[in-house]
């Protein structure tokens, strides 16, 4: 399982292997998330939120930001969660920071303490 | 394999190309029947001289039964076309650069299928989707200032029309074209990298280095004409995320509407900025964090980019 982070414009997204652990805390998590309603659109440039392809035989696509997390479906259904105080957002942050620039992880952190 | 042919001469035998590729033939197919209704059997009785539209034939079984293509589709083009269709003929015009050429019923030579075949069609199909225009510092200030000023500098370029649809219906269209192939309007399909088309990709995300690999593919500053011959010539825009941490350029593109178009990353390309506001300025509009404007520049038809 991989995780993108959808943040440029110019350069290619990083995309980060998910140690196979985390990945099932990932599925053990959307499990008991609840429903939310819609988030709006991410801002064009900057952050964007991490996207995990295929998490599933289930699901075609993750999106995690903001303290939502947009479930879609292989019919391209999409349906929302609470990620409450972002914090499933947050660890994935953690996992995947290894793996990326120091500066770009604490970026990310900043960006999501809010 | 598809066989594309431009309906476009009266005397001469009209250019075909064929894609071989099965997976490009079936995506183009596919985007095609999406828009039934924009194919026709002909061109129009009062289509008359000039490009007239696109011919589309299956050259096998399968692609004919599996798109309902047993017998050609026409796609009318030429003046006033709607803007769908501009995007489809486009894209159509646009695989000539992966085809292969086919040699009119009765010849026995092929036209040659190239370059300049492939800017021919886009300007007899682009017609009333592109203008040419000045961009002088007089012009603007002109029209800020609300009086005449001596014009210091100007050059012509080609103010192409806002087509979003061309870079966002198709996933995978979305999904590997940039900032930077949507400013010079070109789709490599590869996120293309200033630098990278002419061997010397950018060794660092500076303005000073981006700029100055996007020269070495063959862009130029602003007011540093290009001749027709380098049409069309767009002006974009350049700025860049200094850090720290987020560190990424970025382009933005002016459209003949009198907003600037941009395509961040893989997502949607659109017109307005991250205040959701149509972009009017790329120098004021809300940029994230992409804080540093680098500047102007043209881009050509010559550019490498990949």
């Amino acid at each position: 399982m991989e995780v993108e982070l959808d943040i440029y414009s110019g350069r290619e997204n990083p995309r980060v292997p998910l140690p196979a652990a985390e990945a099932e805390a990932l599925a053990s998590a959307l499990a008991s998330l609840p429903d939310a309603a819609a988030a709006a659109e991410p801002e064009a440039l900057g952050y964007r939120g991490l996207v995990i392809a295929a998490p599933s035989a289930a699901i075609a696509s993750l999106r995690i930001r903001g303290g939502r997390v947009a479930i879609t479906d292989a019919a391209g259904a999409v349906a929302w969660r609470e990620d409450a105080g972002r914090r499933l957002e947050r660890r994935l942050i953690e996992a995947i920071a290894p793996s990326l620039d120091p500066a770009l992880a604490a970026y990310l952190r900043e960006a999501t303490s809010r | 394999m598809l066989r594309i042919t431009a309906d476009v001469f009266s005397g001469r035998p009209d250019p075909s190309w064929i894609i071989a590729d099965e997976a490009e033939a079936r995506a183009t197919l596919r985007e095609l029947t999406k828009e039934r209704s924009l194919l026709t059997e002909a061109a129009p009785a009062t289509a008359g001289l000039g490009f007239r539209g696109l011919r589309v034939e299956a050259l096998t079984d399968e692609l004919a039964t599996d798109f309902g293509l047993d017998a050609p589709a026409f796609l009318p083009g030429g003046a006033g076309a709607p803007g769908r269709v501009r995007e489809l003929t486009e894209r159509l015009i646009g695989l000539i650069g992966k085809a292969e050429a086919a040699a009119p019923e009765g010849e026995a030579e092929a036209l040659p299928v190239d370059t300049a075949l492939q800017d021919f069609l886009a300007a007899q199909a682009e017609r009333t989707s592109r203008v040419t225009a000045t961009d002088g510092v007089a012009a603007e200030a002109q029209a800020e200032a609300g009086e005449a000023l001596p014009v210091e500098a100007s050059c012509p370029i080609e103010l192409g029309a806002f087509n979003p649809g061309f870079w966002n219906n198709d996933p995978n269209i979305r999904a590997r074209n940039n900032c930077y192939n949507y400013a010079s309007n070109k789709r490599t399909d590869s996120f293309a990298q200033p630098g990278r088309g002419c061997g010397n990709i950018y060794k660092a995300i500076t303005c000073a280095e981006v700029t100055r690999a996007s020269l070495c593919d063959g862009l130029k500053r602003r007011f540093n004409c290009f001749p027709d011959s380098e049409k069309p010539r767009y002006l974009v825009a350049l700025v860049v995320a200094p850090g720290p941490g987020f560190v990424d350029f970025h382009w933005y593109r002016r459209h003949k509407e009198g907003f600037w178009g941009h395509k961040p990353g893989g997502t949607a390309a659109r017109n307005t900025d991250n205040s959701n506001r149509v972009i009017h300025n790329p120098e004021t509009c809300n940029r994230g964090p992409y804080t540093q404007f680098c500047g102007y520049f043209y881009t050509c038809r010559s550019q490498r980019i990949r």
